[in-house]
């Protein structure tokens, strides 16, 4: 509701956000030297617990996910994300 | 789960209609830069952006150290008074009072109201933060 009020904006959801603002703080800390970089790195990994916890809540496996997500943004695929859906087609098959 | 049913799992989200509000994510990345940088600050790792004042980081020697954190109310507002000495012990100690409103506590920038500059070394040692802030100061 408040939302809808103060900033009428949708973007993309299962994790996408997080492992690109991570992506891009990872790559600002590699152009920082001494304890900056360290802050700034360390930041970018808290934000990897998001999709972290949104695979481990799908019962998926965190860091195959995490990787396969930060491979595809590193591609350019900015709006991949985590499909949980896909894991109740594959239990469907079974 | 093997490596092939991992490849179909990150998939574009648009197209699965899976969206959030922008406010979500600029409010949460928001208030945790803010907590960030002020454990930074009060940790003294990060003290050169002083809430957007950084003509008086600017100003501050380089070699200095926090030396004490008091926290108190005054007149409805929360001050926090963070005193920095030079390490070289020929310059004058800083100290700056932070203030911040009681309500909206500390995610709120804390503004420096008062900077103590000049004063001769020892003039600030063994008082209580009340007597700091009578201490006569330039106010900026």
């Amino acid at each position: 509701m408040l939302c809808e009020l103060t900033r009428r904006a949708l973007i993309a959801g299962g994790g996408a956000p997080e492992i690109h603002v991570s992506r891009l703080l990872t790559q600002y800390a590699q152009t920082l030297k001494g304890k900056e970089a360290y802050c700034f790195q360390a930041f970018a990994e808290a934000l990897e617990i998001i999709p972290t916890t949104l695979a481990e809540n799908a019962g998926l496996n965190p860091i195959a996910i995490v990787t396969e997500l930060r491979n595809k943004h590193a591609k350019g695929d900015k709006l991949a994300g985590i499909n949980v859906k896909k894991v109740h087609l594959i239990e469907d098959e079974v | 789960l093997n490596q092939a049913d991992c490849q179909g799992i990150i998939s574009n989200i648009l197209a699965e209609n899976v969206v959030q509000p922008l406010l979500v994510s600029t409010s949460a990345l928001e208030l945790a830069t803010e907590t960030v940088a002020l454990i930074l600050r009060i940790d003294d790792i990060q003290v050169s952006c002083l809430s957007g004042r950084s003509e008086d980081a600017a100003d501050m020697p380089v070699h200095t150290i926090m030396t004490t954190c008091s926290i108190m109310q005054l007149h409805g507002k929360l001050l926090m008074a963070l005193r920095f000495e030079s390490c070289s012990q020929t310059s004058a100690p800083w100290l700056w009072l932070y203030a911040t409103d009681v309500c909206s506590g500390l995610s709120s920038p804390l503004t420096a109201v008062f900077r103590v500059k000049g004063l001769p070394m020892g003039a600030l040692k063994h008082r209580t933060l009340d007597e700091i802030c009578r201490v006569p100061i330039a106010s900026d």
